[in-house]
């Protein structure tokens, strides 16, 4: 396969975090695109409320046409978890990949 | 006033006749019931109205119980499918599918008598996938303890409001240590709750070679998402496949029952189809509702003219009309 990595388009970071917790909505170069449960909200069965089990993933994304890369790339993700992670655990960060031009992430 | 009203949605294809034949047979054994007929399916997206319109999921919501017919979705024009409309916005976290032996339907099982009850939120249907490089391609299984406790209870309820005796927990915790061990953990946790219902666990792999060797040692199978997926299709082949399985997706602010098949748009509107899928399914709809009286007598009905197989129709090599097997039906009551 000669497929290529054409950019990286953001970064997906998991929080143990509460849905209204107030998340950076502009870090550096990111911007907060959305916070989603991903399978980790459950609603109560007998109450009807939503058990929030503070576990979220924060999708902050560059603009399209940033094209970050090595060192300067580095320097943006450690502004952005020492942002987020400013009182909250961050457990994972996953980089979103363009592939050939194209969107390599779900969602 | 009726005790129970119902939102039904007929759908597309098949749908409106075979839901008309479950009309029938209910109010024939005397079925208190009151339905709210509701849209959803291909025609009334394409009308611009949505697969599964607001009004629809309103009357869901409030009536807290709804039977559908199958639905198409339409291709192109960017529709998302009812079933996924209905799953996300009424958070239906157990899928339940009864395996049960048809007589008439020659199948190279019998004494299979099992339901799966499938959790429909998690696992890796949560969703989330990255190339984390351009050849390698990573998914997250998510379980968490709230969705496995859950679908657990529901499980565990169900089967003591049924009569039934064990719960099974089926995973591959050998493996998934952390993620399918949260899973089993929360059955053995609410299994002492319910010291009427036995349980026990099985990893997944055995547990499929021994549904094709002896199904009939099993009674509620619950599993995670993904392997609650392939089993339950797994066990609607021992009995006779899709075309007669019914089916519940069981949520916090309702409950739909639905027959598995789909809207066979060649047979539409001929009288030909098959109601059984969609009764049976209503059959469990009646238990949800606490009427398991009604639900056995027209259970035991069909049974009945099934086994005649006088009155049957084309699928099971039969030559009645679907009108002509809900009266058949309707006789036996």
């Amino acid at each position: 396969m000669t497929k290529k990595i054409s950019r990286v388009a953001g970064i997906d970071l998991f929080v143990a975090a509460r849905f209204d917790d107030e998340l950076p909505k502009t870090v550096g170069a990111f911007s907060l695109k959305n916070v989603t449960s991903r399978g980790t909200s459950v609603t109560a069965k007998d109450t009807g409320a939503i058990l929030d089990v503070g576990w979220v993933c924060a999708r902050y994304l560059l603009a399209a046409d940033k094209n970050m890369t090595g060192g300067a790339l580095d320097t943006e993700i450690t502004k952005l978890i020492s942002e987020v992670g400013k009182g909250r655990e961050w457990s994972s960060l996953v980089k979103l990949y363009e592939i050939d031009g194209t969107k390599a992430f779900s969602g | 006033m009726a005790k129970h009203t119902v939102t039904l949605i007929p759908g597309d294809g098949i749908g409106p006749e075979i839901a008309e034949a479950v009309q029938k047979i209910m109010k024939a054994a005397g079925a208190d019931i009151q339905w709210d007929v509701a849209e959803g399916g291909e025609a009334c997206a394409l009308a611009g109205r949505g697969v599964m319109p607001e009004e629809t999921l309103a009357s869901i919501k409030r009536n807290k119980v709804a039977l559908k017919g199958p639905t198409t979705t339409p291709t192109g024009g960017g529709h998302q499918s009812a079933n996924v409309t209905l799953r996300k916005r009424l958070d239906l976290y157990a899928n339940t599918r009864p395996a049960k032996n048809i007589p008439g339907l020659k199948t190279r099982f019998d004494g299979v008598d099992l339901i799966i009850v499938r959790e429909n939120t998690e696992d890796t249907y949560a969703g989330i996938e990255h190339m984390v490089a351009p050849n390698v391609a990573q998914c997250l299984k998510i379980i968490t303890w709230e969705g496995s406790v859950r679908v657990a209870e529901y499980a565990f309820e169900m089967s003591r409001n049924l009569g039934r005796k064990r719960v099974t927990c089926v995973h591959k915790a050998n493996i998934h240590k952390l993620s399918d061990g949260l899973f089993l953990k929360a059955h053995e946790e609410v299994a002492k709750r319910f010291s009427d219902v036995a349980f026990d666990s099985i990893i997944v792999d055995n547990a499929c070679m021994q549904l094709v060797s002896r199904p009939e040692q099993f009674d509620v199978l619950s599993l995670p998402n993904l392997y609650g997926d392939i089993v339950s299709d797994l066990c609607a082949g021992l009995v006779g496949g899709l075309g007669v399985a019914p089916g519940a997706n069981i949520g916090t602010t309702g409950a739909v029952f639905e027959a598995v098949h789909g809207s066979a748009p060649d047979i539409a509107g001929k009288g030909l189809a098959n109601p059984t899928a969609l009764l049976l399914s209503g059959v469990m709809m009646l238990q949800h509702l606490k009427e398991n009286a009604t639900a056995t007598r027209i259970e035991k009905a069909l049974i009945a003219v099934l086994s005649e197989g006088k009155h049957v129709t084309r699928d099971l090599k039969g030559t009645a009309g679907t009108h002509a097997f809900a009266d058949a039906i309707c006789a036996k009551l």
